[in-house]
């Protein structure tokens, strides 16, 4: 009778059980799995990156009154800088020689602008003059700068020394006698319509890379991120692309197809919030990009170094991938409920290690337009 | 452990005394209830089975069968996270994406033949038992959108005991270790080879683990023996 009792009772339970497998757990939309997310694209911005021109002085050695020999180097999305100097050089065209010009007069024009009662934009200049300088830390992406000079300047620049590349680097300290290893702007009498060159924005070194293989460069060849025309209207070598997706408390960035950054630079993440106007109100730092999912190795040293070798190639000189992933656990400022309210851009710059990290810079090389649904209006 | 050995031979003494019971040439059948609960990274929750065996004893001591049994579990929703988005992201508003677990409920037909070895006994007769077999797993067809099957080969193994209650019926308790050969994760997945599995927030959701080509799953059953003709047989 036991067995009995034991085989009603298994027989019980073995039925309960394949009643209960038999229930269904297929999935349905009105089911979501935790938070719903909101993406959208980052998508390349217009001209932001350094850029310029430079017009050169009509002789290439000295004309019989060097002071005149005129250089105007014309710059604007620079980066304010806090631990370097942003210093001009002149170098013969293969750069087995540089100088230094040390006398600069520097026209700053900053432009403001404001919302007037019809609702139009109202732009208003403000110009300020320094003269005799050797070098400027201000920067912005409201200011663009005319430095002039002379060869006559430049210590050093014998009368018989070709002028052929003017060459702005960042110097961290005292200038030697060439630039140091931050060589980012430059441009080349060889390239100059009418004595005028647009600037480019790399890592400078005496030869030029076939233009079909600009991002390739071997040792020694320049490595150009971004060109300038001769009116001073830079644009980006490569197009890249990705996409912000915010979920709850956190927000990814995945993107793609990035040039390394020029010596000295590095790529971060800010995002943007918004007045109830839908004005700018503040910034919010991201961080250094890293690799994605599941290395997030830091890319900042992809300057000079291969940190990740899988998503950094050093020819062609691209970070394949990048990717970012913040919690606003960690974030105060966008701890809000919901979180990421009144947040509305998501940018990507490119940024001078020399500037100060976690503010944000000019140099936005790709934006997105974060959707109503997080921003909260 | 002694008392443990001491228990083992004790039973192998009480039933080798009283094994005359089992015959020679000599039919059964056992239909079985209990569970299949297959290995973590199989991505499948403990379900249900069905069986039915058919034994055919060639002495007191051994036998072959068939084995047929009906599995029914559901899988692991957590493992098959995927996403519908809504909108574009490329225009103004971006787009919005409903993250889904994708469940389903997954039958799976077990056949497989085995041979067994046992200690007959007067009313206990532990066996153990292996064998092949060849599963067939038949994913939902509401969640797929069409009938999608997958048949491989399958490796049995176990052990049990049958009580006898009368001459001609008994009940039988056994555990199997059922291995499905050429497992696919992959397959239980809906939305396999679609881009609605590109999840950009892999921190957040539990990854599953890594996934195998074999899974072991642990059947535990519980059997009505019948004998046609009797303990004794025909004989």
């Amino acid at each position: 009778m036991a067995s009995m009792r034991l085989f009603r009772i298994g027989a019980i339970s073995a039925a309960v059980l394949i009643a209960s497998a038999c229930e269904d757990t297929r999935s349905t939309t009105l089911e979501p799995y935790g938070d719903l997310g909101f993406g959208t694209l980052l998508v390349r911005t217009a001209t932001n990156l350094p850029r310029g021109f430079v017009n050169f002085p009509a002789a290439i050695v000295a004309s019989a009154n060097p002071a005149a020999d005129s250089v105007i180097v014309t710059l604007s999305g620079l980066d304010s800088l806090t631990t370097g100097t942003y210093t001009v050089w002149f170098a013969n065209d293969s750069a087995t020689k540089f100088v230094r010009a040390t006398a600069l007069d520097i026209r700053t024009t900053r432009v403001d602008s404001t919302i007037n009662a019809a609702g139009d934009p109202i732009f208003t200049p403000t110009v300020t003059n320094v003269t005799g300088v050797t070098g400027f830390r201000s920067g912005g992406p409201n200011r663009t700068f005319r430095v002039a000079t002379s060869r006559a300047t430049a210590t050093g620049m014998l009368a018989t020394d070709s002028l052929n590349v003017v060459l702005v680097s960042i110097e961290g300290a005292t200038p030697g006698a060439a630039p140091g290893e931050v060589r980012s702007l430059w441009a080349r009498r060889s390239q100059a319509t009418a004595n005028n060159a647009g600037i480019r924005f790399g890592t400078f070194a005496p030869r030029v890379p076939l233009a079909a293989n600009a991002g390739s460069p071997t040792a020694g060849q320049e490595y150009v991120v971004a060109t300038s025309s001769t009116a001073g209207v830079g644009s980006m070598t490569i197009v890249p692309r990705g996409r912000v997706e915010v979920r709850g408390k956190i927000l990814i960035a995945n993107d793609s197809n990035y040039l390394r950054p020029p010596v000295g630079y590095y790529y971060n993440l800010f995002a943007i919030k918004l007045d109830t106007t839908g004005r700018f109100n503040g910034t919010v730092y991201l961080g250094r990009r890293q690799t994605p999912y599941p290395l997030r190795i830091s890319l900042y040293e992809a300057d000079k170094t291969n940190p990740a070798p899988d998503f950094v190639f050093d020819t062609p000189r691209v970070i394949f991938a990048m990717g970012t992933r913040v919690s606003t656990d960690t974030i105060a400022a966008a701890n809000t409920t919901p979180a990421w309210l009144n947040y509305g851009f998501v940018r990507v710059n490119l940024q001078a290690k020399a500037s100060q990290e976690g503010v944000m810079g000019p140099n936005t090389v790709l934006e997105a337009t974060l959707p109503k649904s997080v921003r909260g209006r | 452990m002694s008392r443990l050995l001491r228990a083992v031979a004790l039973l192998a003494v009480s039933t080798t005394a009283l094994s005359a019971q089992v015959q020679n040439k000599q039919f059964a059948v056992v239909t079985r209830l209990g569970s299949i609960s297959p290995e973590r990274s199989a991505s499948m929750n403990t379900g249900g089975v069905i069986g039915l065996d058919t034994e055919y004893s060639l002495n007191k001591w051994f036998g072959i069968g068939t084995s047929v049994d009906v599995m029914r579990s559901n899988t692991r929703r957590e493992d098959f996270v995927a996403r519908l988005r809504y909108g574009n992201a490329g225009v103004g508003g971006g787009d919005s994406v409903y993250y889904q677990a994708l469940g389903q409920p997954i039958n799976t037909l077990h056949i497989s033949a085995f041979g067994l070895v046992r200690l007959p006994g007067k009313k206990l007769s532990p066996f153990l038992l292996g064998g092949v077999g060849n599963y067939t797993m038949i994913t939902d067809v509401q969640v797929n959108g069409k009938d999608r099957r997958k048949n491989e080969m399958s490796l049995v193994g176990g052990a049990g005991v049958w009580f006898k209650l009368s001459d001609r019926v008994g009940v039988q308790l056994d555990a199997r270790a059922v291995q499905m050969r050429n497992y696919s994760r992959a397959f239980l997945n809906p939305a396999a080879g679609r881009v609605e599995l590109n999840n950009p927030f892999p921190e957040d959701f539990p990854a599953p683990p890594a996934a195998k080509n074999t899974a072991l799953n642990t059947m535990f059953t519980l059997g009505f023996r019948y004998l046609p003709g009797g303990v004794g047989g025909s004989n």
